[in-house]
């Protein structure tokens, strides 16, 4: 399949997950190592991605287009853009991250890598339990095993579960 | 669906990746959170500091690190491997990448990376022996005077070491540098590139037995031609030089 053209630019249609249709220009994803090979390779107009939700896919093509716009003068409005982005609960956060890991958007991955990090940093043990809902698996006897070595890796900090 | 782990979805090397971020502190705590967490926590962890910290401006000679803050560094480092020597023994690897001038004293570390900084050679002067050391890389690093062979002969055990862009104090701009290392019986690889610097290497003696491999590259900033001595290296089964110009083989 050609890719249609309007004027100069390139159109390209991803599919997400429930099937909506998002149509934008295909220099935008060019962005993503995945999409540019599938582009360049196989000159496809039309890109399913259904393991993707499309509500994720609005806020990665959100990014991908303030992304496309960056210049020197804007640096500090894409800064507090980013800031923002990542500021959402923590399942939207998490599909971001494994959307634009499958995708290979080298520079937003790192900067979604860091803000799931800064939801473990300086937490307790049983904070980050809480706030990703993992139930421990270790057999009681190791559990109390680190309680009695790392004390202060269970201290503190097991009410901030704001994200 | 909002009672189960809503890491299960990522692969184990982002949560690796992610895990990254953290400093050491807290991947202590993320060993602990749950099986698969502790198995993709990276035994290897970088001590974060905010260098500026260490720095005053003066603008004649640019930044120097203020002594107190220094101090203050070391004293981090220091109690940061103190309280965290029973867990490094636990761990897998034992893994300390500093990025600062100061060699910590520990009896459990085996791999030390230093990058950008320098090493002065009085900080060997004392009775510490780095026995655990295996593999030593230093990248970028400034060697004042014999830094270097006081501090490779306080690693008796290590058997890997990279030298990579090394160069001499300031003040001796241009001048030749010498890699002579003392005899090293455990010594198994041993690399050194030279490809940037102020400092060209004219001298390699190297005494290790059990060397087995040798890489040696040295670009054009080598103005000088290379004597190299490393008749006592009879196990040696891989060698690359890379050179413009060699002078003497033995």
């Amino acid at each position: 399949m050609a890719s249609s053209t309007t004027g100069e630019k390139k159109i390209l249609t991803l599919k997400g997950g429930d099937n909506e249709e998002f149509i934008l220009e295909e220099s935008l994803v060019l962005q993503s190592e995945l999409l540019k090979n599938m582009v360049k390779e196989e000159r496809v107009s039309s890109i399913p991605l259904p393991s993707i939700k499309s509500k994720t896919l609005v806020k990665i093509i959100e990014y991908l287009k303030k992304h496309a716009e960056l210049t020197p003068s804007n640096k500090e409005e894409f800064k507090n853009f980013e800031k923002e982005f990542v500021n959402v609960v923590l399942e939207e956060l998490l599909d971001i991250t494994v959307a634009v890991n499958y995708l290979k958007i080298n520079g937003l991955l790192e900067f979604c890598c860091q803000a799931v990090a800064d939801r473990i940093k300086d937490k307790s043990v049983e904070a980050v339990r809480k706030i990703f809902r993992i139930e421990s698996d270790f057999t009681p006897e190791e559990e109390s095993e680190f309680r009695k070595e790392t004390p202060e890796a269970f201290e503190g900090d097991l009410d901030d579960t704001t994200n | 669906m909002s009672c189960t782990d809503p890491t299960l979805q990522l692969p184990d090397h982002l949560l690796s990746s992610i895990f990254c971020y953290l400093n050491f502190r807290d991947l202590v705590h993320v060993r602990l959170v749950s099986k698969r967490w502790h198995r993709n926590t990276p035994s290897y962890c970088a001590f974060n500091f905010d260098e500026s910290l260490f720095f005053e401006n003066t603008r004649l000679v640019g930044p120097l690190p203020t002594q107190e803050a220094h101090n203050k560094f070391s004293d981090s480092i220091l109690d940061s491997l103190e309280t965290s020597k029973s867990r490094l023994i636990k761990a897998e690897k034992r893994i300390v990448h500093v990025k600062f001038d100061y060699i910590c004293t520990s009896t459990c570390l085996t791999v030390f990376h230093l990058t950008r900084c320098a090493l002065n050679e009085q900080i060997f002067n004392g009775e510490g022996k780095f026995d655990s050391l295996q593999e030593v890389k230093l990248d970028g690093v400034r060697l004042s005077g014999e830094a270097l062979a006081k501090f490779i002969s306080k690693c008796p055990n290590i058997r890997e070491l990279s030298l990579v862009n090394c160069e001499r104090e300031w003040g001796c701009y241009g001048k030749p540098m010498f890699i002579v290392l003392p005899k090293l019986d455990s010594l198994k690889k041993l690399y050194v590139k030279h490809t940037s610097g102020n400092n060209s290497i004219s001298k390699v003696e190297v005494i290790a037995p059990s060397l087995q491999v040798f890489h040696f590259l040295c670009s054009d900033v080598c103005k000088d031609a290379v004597y190299m001595d490393i008749r006592a290296c009879r196990m040696l089964r891989e060698f690359h030089l890379n050179c413009v110009r060699f002078l003497y083989w033995s």
